[in-house]
Order: C-alpha cells, then sequence, then structure tokens
C-alpha cells in the first residue's frame, strides 16, 4: 500500500513517500528548486519520490495525505480579521488571493498535479496540522508508548498540542491555541534582531550564548505564564494579527529602541536579547513538558514542531530529567509534517499495526533523499572536462582524512540526501575541529555568513562521552551538549573581547571549531549502522589524528538550499574556497580545475538569508 | 545564474546543462517540437477565434490589431521559442501585477464595508481571540476538539479539509 504524504503552501514544501508503512523518500522541494524554504507545490520532490519507488505513469497511489485543514485555517484567517478590523485590510488584500485561488482548493490541485504525471488516487485526507507534526514525532520513534509535544508559530488554530501515544493510536490531549504561540513570540525576537523570520531562529539561537539575560523580567512580563507552560501572550507587543510586522512600537519601547536592521552591525543589546529569549523559552518549554509527563506518565517524550529544532532548548530538557527518553523528529518543521500526515494516515486511517523496538526508529538516518551513481557522475564530469580522481573503496577514506588533516576543506556529495534541516554526512562540508581558525575559515571562506556562527561536530558513536557530557547517541544534531571540564581552555570573559569575531577565534578546548563560546556544541553521533560510509571516514581521521570528530555543516552557502545534485555540489566548490569534493568516490580537487572556472564562478556576493 | 562557460572540446556548463540523473530517475525525453504542444494551439486559435468575432460584430479595425498580434505571437511561439518565453513571462509578470492591483481595489472596500462592520458587531463584550489574560483561570491548554485522531472515526474526520 502506497501513501504520498504532502506539505506545501506555507514554508518549508515537502512530499514523502510510504510503502507498506515503511518511508521509502522523502525531500524538500527547496533542494530542486533551489528556492530556500520553497513554499510552492512539491511537484518535483513528488516527482522524485515517485521515481524511487518505481511508480510510473497509469499507476494508481492508495492515498495521498495533506499535512493541515486548509478549511480551519481559512477560518482562522477570517476570524482574527474579524476580530482586529478595521485594523489588518492591507494583510487581508494581500493573503486573500492565494487563499481562494489556491490554498483552499487542495485536493482538486493534488489530483491535478497527479494527473499532469499520469497517476491516480484513490482517495485524498487531511490531517491538522499539530496531528501532523505529532504523528511524525510518534510513529517513527523508537517508543511503544510515549508522551508527544509539538510547539510551532501555528497550525489551524493550536500553536502547540499534548499527545499520547500508545502503539498504533495517538491522541492529542490539549492545545495551546492561537494567537498565544511559543514559535511566534520566538519569531518576533528574530524578526527584531534583523534576522529573517523561518530561517533566521538558527542564528538568534547561536547568538544566545554571547550574550547576557538581562531581558528575561521583561520578556516574562509579556506574558501571562501558568505553571503547565501554558501562556496568554499580551497582544498589544506583538503586530502578527494585522500587519506584516511581528512587533509593535510598544515592543520597542519595552526593549530600548528600534529593531536591528538586517546586516547591521550587532550591539550588545541583540546579544542579550538572543540570550534572554532562549532562556525565556527554555522555561516554558520545560513547563510544558512537565505538564506532559503529569498528564501522560510517560517516561519517553517525543517532540515536533519549528520550535522542537531548538536543540539548546532540547538539549535543557534532556538534562532536566524529567522523562528517559527524548526523541525529536529530525525533520520537526513543516517539511515532516508531510511525513507526520502519510504515517497518521497509515496507522490511524488503515488502522494498521505498528511495530516499535525500543531501539531504533523508523527514519533510517533520515537518509531518504535523491542519490546518484559514480558512473554517472564520472560521465557528466567528463563531458566538460572537469579533472577528477577515482578513489579506491580501500583507501578512500584515508585519502580524504589526510586531505583533512592538512586543514583542507571538503565537500561530502555521497549516498542519499539528508530529509530535514541539517546535513548529516551525506551532503555536508567537514573540516578538522582542532583548528582554531576553522570555524572563521569555514564562516567567512565558505559558507559566506556571520562569523558568530558556531560549528556542529559529527562524533563516532562509541567516542561521544570522551568529549562530551552526553550519555545516548544524538544521531539527528537535535542535542545541545557541553564539552567536557578536561577538554576546555579557559577564555577570559567576554566582555574583555573587542568583538565577535575575536571571541569566535579565540580557542576554547582543544576542539575549537565546534566549542561554542558557553563550551556546549551541537553534537551529531555517527554510528556505523547508520552511515557506514562517513563512519569511515571519521574512523579514518581518527587513526591519523586521534580526534574522532569533525567539524560538519551544511553543503551550500549562505541564502541557497542545500546541494542536490552533483552538479550543484560542483559549483559550490568552484564557488567558495572549499578545497575538495567528494562525489561518490571521485574526488574533484579545486586547485586542478582550470583556472579561468575558478575565476567565473567566484561572482558576486551570497544571497542573503 | 548561467554560467554560460565555453572551453574548446567541453560544453558550456549552465542550467540547459542535461542533469545528472538520480537513480531510478525515469527520464523524459527530448523536448516536444512547439507545433506539437496542443496548448500552444488554443493560444493561437483563442485570439483568432476574437479577431474573427469582432470582425463579425463589425470591429474591423479592432479585429485586424487582433489578428496582426496573434500573427506575432504565432511567429514568435513557433519560430523563436525562446522569445516567446521571455515575452510570456513578461506577461504573466505584468498580468500578476495588476491581479494583485485589482484584488486591493477589490477586497479593501470589501474589508471596510462588510468585514469591519461584521467584526465590530461580533465582538461587542466578547474576546474572540481570547486576548484577555485569564489571571485567575489554572492553564490555557484547551481540550482538543476531535480528542485526537483516534477519535471514533477517524476516516471520516481526515476525508474532510476542516
Amino acid at each position: 500500500m502506497r501513501i504520498l504524504g504532502i506539505s506545501c503552501y506555507y514554508h518549508d514544501s515537502a512530499a514523502c513517500l510510504l510503502v507498506d508503512g515503511v518511508v521509502v523518500a522523502a525531500a524538500q522541494e527547496e533542494r530542486f528548486s533551489r528556492i530556500k524554504a520553497d513554499a510552492r507545490f512539491p511537484r518535483q520532490s513528488l516527482r522524485y519520490c515517485l521515481d524511487q519507488a518505481g511508480i510510473a505513469a497509469g499507476d494508481t497511489i492508495d492515498a495521498v495525505a495533506y499535512y493541515d485543514k486548509p478549511i480551519l485555517k481559512f477560518h482562522r484567517l477570517i476570524e482574527t480579521h474579524l476580530a482586529i478590523a478595521p485594523r489588518g485590510a492591507a494583510r487581508f488584500a494581500q493573503a486573500m488571493p492565494s487563499w481562494l485561488t489556491k490554498k483552499l482548493w487542495i485536493e482538486p490541485d493534488i489530483h491535478s498535479e497527479l494527473a499532469k504525471l499520469g497517476i491516480r488516487t484513490r482517495a485524498v485526507y487531511f490531517c491538522e496540522h499539530h496531528e501532523a507534526h505529532a504523528a511524525s514525532a510518534f510513529f517513527p520513534s523508537p517508543f511503544a508508548d510515549a508522551a508527544v509535544l509539538t510547539l510551532d508559530g501555528v497550525g489551524e488554530w493550536a500553536t502547540a498540542s499534548l499527545g499520547l501515544g500508545r502503539g498504533k493510536d495517538l491522541q492529542l490531549l490539549e492545545t495551546l491555541n492561537f494567537p498565544h504561540s511559543l514559535g511566534l513570540l520566538y519569531a518576533a525576537f528574530t524578526a527584531y534582531a534583523g534576522f529573517k523570520v523561518n530561517s533566521g531562529e538558527y542564528k538568534l539561537m547561536g547568538l544566545a550564548p554571547y550574550g547576557r539575560p538581562v531581558y528575561c523580567d521583561q520578556i516574562r512580563g509579556l506574558m501571562d505564564l501558568k505553571q503547565d507552560g501554558s501562556f496568554a501572550l499580551d497582544m498589544k507587543y506583538f503586530g502578527y494579527l494585522a500587519g506584516q510586522q511581528m512587533w509593535t512600537p510598544a515592543f520597542a519601547h519595552l526593549f530600548d529602541g528600534p529593531p536591528r536592521q538586517p546586516e547591521a552591525p550587532l550591539q550588545q543589546r541583540d546579544l542579550d536579547l538572543a540570550r534572554s529569549i532562549q532562556v525565556v523559552t527554555e522555561e516554558v518549554v520545560l513547563a510544558m513538558a512537565a505538564h506532559a509527563k503529569s498528564l501522560t506518565g510517560q517516561r519517553n517524550l517525543c517532540l515536533a514542531g519549528g520550535v522542537a529544532l531548538n536543540c539548546v532548548a532540547n538539549g535543557r530538557l534532556l538534562r532536566a530529567g524529567l522523562f528517559d527518553n527524548l526523541w525529536i523528529q529530525p525533520a520537526a518543521g513543516d517539511a515532516g509534517g508531510a511525513l507526520g500526515a502519510a504515517y497518521a494516515t497509515w496507522h490511524t486511517v488503515l488502522g494498521q499495526s505498528r511495530h516499535a523496538d525500543g531501539q531504533h526508529d523508523a527514519m533510517q538516518g533520515c537518509y531518504l533523499g535523491p542519490e546518484f551513481a559514480d558512473a554517472d557522475i564520472a560521465a557528466w564530469l567528463d563531458r566538460h572536462g572537469f579533472p577528477y580522481t577515482r578513489l579506491s573503496p580501500q583507501t578512500w577514506a584515508d585519502q580524504v582524512a589526510e586531505l583533512i588533516e592538512k586543514q583542507q576543506v571538503v565537500g561530502l556529495f555521497m549516498g542519499r540526501m539528508e530529509f530535514g534541516p541539517r546535513a548529516l554526512g551525506n551532503r555536508s562540508i567537514v573540516g578538522d575541529p582542532r583548528s582554531p581558525a576553522m570555524q572563521s575559515v569555514m564562516n567567512l571562506k565558505i559558507k559566506f555568513r556571520e562569523s558568530f556562527r558556531p560549528f556542529a561536530p559529527s562524533v563516532l558513536e562509541e567516542h561521544a562521552a570522551a568529549y562530551f557530557d552526553l550519555d545516548r547517541p544524538s544521531p539527528y544534531m537535535l542535542l545541545v551538549a557541553d564539552v567536557l571540564e578536561q577538554r576546555r581552555t579557559p577564555m577570559q570573559p567576554i566582555e574583555t573581547y573587542v568583538d565577535l569575531q575575536e571571541i569566535a577565534n579565540a580557542p576554547r578546548s582543544d576542539v575549537p571549531a565546534i566549542t561554542h563560546v558557553d563550551y556546549s556544541a551541537r553534537v551529531q553521533t555517527v554510528s556505523k549502522e547508520t552511515n557506514p560510509r562517513y563512519h569511515e571516514l571519521i574512523s579514518a581521521f581518527f587513526a591519523r589524528t586521534g580526534c574522532p570528530m569533525l567539524v560538519n555543516t551544511s553543503f551550500n552557502v549562505r541564502g541557497e538550499p542545500i546541494v542536490a545534485t552533483p552538479e550543484q555540489a560542483y559549483r559550490c566548490l568552484m564557488r567558495t574556497q572549499m578545497d575538495a569534493l567528494v562525489l561518490g568516490n571521485l574526488l574533484v580537487r579545486r586547485d586542478e580545475q582550470p583556472r579561468f572556472l575558478q575565476e567565473d564562478f567566484l561572482q558576486g556576493p551570497a544571497a542573503l538569508d | 545564474m548561467a554560467i554560460g562557460l565555453q572551453r574548446q572540446g567541453t560544453e558550456p556548463l549552465s542550467h540547459r546543462d542535461q542533469p545528472v540523473p538520480w537513480l531510478g530517475q525515469r527520464l523524459e525525453g527530448p523536448a516536444k517540437p512547439p507545433w506539437a504542444v496542443g496548448s500552444a494551439w488554443l493560444q493561437v486559435l483563442l485570439p483568432l477565434g476574437i479577431a474573427a468575432g469582432l470582425a463579425l460584430g463589425g470591429w474591423t479595425k479592432v479585429s485586424l490589431g487582433a489578428a496582426l498580434l496573434t500573427g506575432i505571437g504565432l511567429t514568435l511561439r513557433f519560430a523563436k521559442p525562446d522569445r516567446y518565453a521571455q515575452v510570456a513571462a513578461a506577461l504573466q509578470a505584468l498580468g500578476r501585477l495588476s491581479g494583485r492591483a485589482m484584488a486591493y481595489a477589490t477586497l479593501i472596500p470589501l474589508y471596510f464595508l462588510v468585514i469591519t462592520p461584521l467584526g465590530l458587531w461580533r465582538r461587542q463584550g466578547r474576546d474572540p481571540l481570547h486576548r484577555v489574560w485569564q489571571k485567575a483561570a489554572p492553564s490555557y491548554w484547551q481540550p482538543h476538539a476531535s480528542q485526537g485522531v483516534s477519535a471514533p472515526e477517524p476516516v471520516e474526520q481526515h476525508r474532510h479539509p476542516y
């Protein structure tokens, strides 16, 4: 039985395919369209999913599952405007055409898009937005029973939900409703700090350790927070009901002046706001999790929704010890909603059973995207006359590890592409974590992004405990853990540094490139079972250097989605100062490429994100 | 980004480059010639039909203008498909712009004439979005309306977009 899951029209559209309850393919549309957070119908990712399962023109799919209920969402839009009119006219006029022509007609749209590919479907099902998130968190998790907590900006009405999963049953118990939203609160601060909503939240989180929590009381004053983590926001400070801005003049007055303009230098106030909102977010998440525990009595917790990508809060939740086990959907944002909708259809609508062994999740390491054959890549390189070396399967890891040991930055393009926002070794740029300069080099010369942003380590699972205060695997880079005391290098107080660049360059541990200023790291543990090839590379680096980890950052430049094809990877190599590119079993060195290619590719600044 | 690299003995690298197929990808055949695309003929016949209608109605000059535009469109569509695509994209952009202008012109009066009075009337003494803090209430959590996806009739629930 084949079920197609779809999410689209808001941000991060995606498609996935379940065959007899097993996810065989999943991908975000942005990877194919090259438009970051592309919200359009996921035509290309849908085509990929069908190809992956060998579904061709003339075939019939058993069901298509959509990740929200558009009419409920439309109802919320109308109710909101009725509640705020006469304010909000411009927003109404802007939003309504797309609703009337597109977003309300999901079912005919799905039939029409499938018909273009010659495919038919027997049924289309709709899942509530937070049900889709909850299903994406619980059904693929390793747990037979678990509490489920979902948190994001807003779905139809819900902005957060608490649920209980038991076997193949999933029940949402309580919701927190619009306009009171933790995701939108965080987004308001993201926008206020001069970053883009829906993409700049990572930056705000990365900025937090540089600041002081001096605005916590003001932020707590914006909300009526109950003991069980539920809250109401004081809407006089937030502009998202009526206007295009997330905040109001009262908000700016409360936080000492106008917002930071995009790309303006960061001031101490921006750093302090980042730290303060992070602290309050963690308080709310912890209180909600405690309520989920008391409501369900479960020992396991599953998380999803955009706020679940806040790995600092996740790490704090883990250390709080409220739950014995925590599992977070790696595609926790809206892209994962496609997966959740498909799972909800399989288990809940169709009543199919579920098996969970308590150890292994059903995400297959999140390697659910397309992969490419060496022969096809080589043919493409040959056609263009681009020099490359063929790597031997026996020695490839050592050859690449040697480059990394020589402080070279290497792009990895191998195996199936990751689903979700994280690059987990198959579409990654890697470097030596022991180098104090690596963070700056990778930020400024490879990624063209802000110097303060930290990088994550990919560490061999069996060696993680030797470096990090982490007692369990973190395969999806969704947990932040502290670097162990004995590995740290004492830093001067942050106030004594001239700027963020100087702080970023200051050594903090014996793996400085992945140690953030608060001695934390966003850890990815790599196991032989899930990604043997990446494990082999890190092991080779370990054998050479005694360091069982690599710096891992996503294979893209600022403002662009992660690369999906060998051509995009090659372009990225030539546009940046990356040194080499591993394309399957082929090695492309930048300095061997024709000089005129290097000059032609180095053009224009990176797009802002 | 059309890189447009040229080197003797190699093909240019641009977005028109034949991409590397992913494993299992069903490759599309070569693109159909313009005259073999059904919608192309529709794009030609529709304005021709309008021109004919105008001619029959006595609007000869307008009809000739429409026929002339059709002729230009026809020539571009079949002889210079690349140029036609540029013109079509420009026309689409113009259409989107005028559509947005029309939407604003229609929806903003609607907002003030219908939504605003209705909204003002509906919220007399009410707080439909629950914006006022309930200081005495122990919680803002609400029981989930359908009590979850495992309600008695989940199939029916999931069939509706509401």
